[in-house]
């Protein structure tokens, strides 16, 4: 995957991680964990990715009482929202059986595509991607 | 004077914001454990599950 470019300067940052739906939550809760994570990464020039379908379903998850933490999040320089390939569509498919949700298979897609990690809450979601070993785990 | 944006603003002065304090030994933590994970990834093993989904979904 060609890395994104910062739409301040224009340079080019390297992407570390993908946030599942559980991260983004974390994040509306103020996880350190999460924040500590995205903060080491925006230090490094890195970017993580935020899948469109995770940010809906923590939007809908906090009942839309969090849209403002969730904007501060998507609108900083180091976080990329990403759709999903349509031409992946059968792919997804069939990540959506393994994972257990449309969300979390955007999010098993883009970490494979992009050769990084989920991070989740919950690794064993994922424990049918790629021999289990796509995911890094939070705990708070 | 143009005013400085979230977005060009570092993630820890953000999180500062929301109340949250990153310090250094938390990137530290954060770091190391970034660099776990990029040593353990097995990319060989990564790639072919993303080749066989692609090519071949239900028999992945």
């Amino acid at each position: 995957m060609t890395d994104p470019h910062s739409r301040v300067t224009g340079e080019p940052r390297t992407i570390r991680l993908v946030l599942d739906t559980s991260a983004a939550l974390a994040w509306t809760r103020g996880s350190l964990a999460v924040g500590e994570l995205i903060a080491e990464i925006d230090d490094e020039n890195g970017a993580v990715i935020l899948p469109l379908p995770c940010l809906i379903e923590a939007a809908h998850l906090t009942g839309l009482l969090e849209l403002p933490r969730l904007d501060v999040l998507v609108a900083h320089r180091a976080v990329f929202l990403l759709s999903d390939d349509p031409a992946d569509w059968q792919a997804l498919a069939a990540l959506r059986g393994l994972v257990g949700t449309a969300d979390r298979a955007s999010a098993a897609m883009l970490a494979l595509d992009a050769e990084v990690d989920v991070l989740t809450r919950d690794p064993s979601w994922y424990a049918a991607v790629a021999g289990g070993k796509a995911t890094l785990e939070f705990d708070d | 004077m143009e005013q400085e944006t979230s977005q060009q603003r570092s993630m820890t002065e953000v999180l500062a914001d929301l109340g949250i304090t990153i310090t250094d030994e938390g990137k530290a933590r954060a770091r190391a454990r970034l660099q776990e994970a990029d040593a353990r990834r097995d990319h060989a093993e990564r790639a072919a599950f993303l080749a066989r989904i692609r090519s071949r979904p239900t028999a992945a």
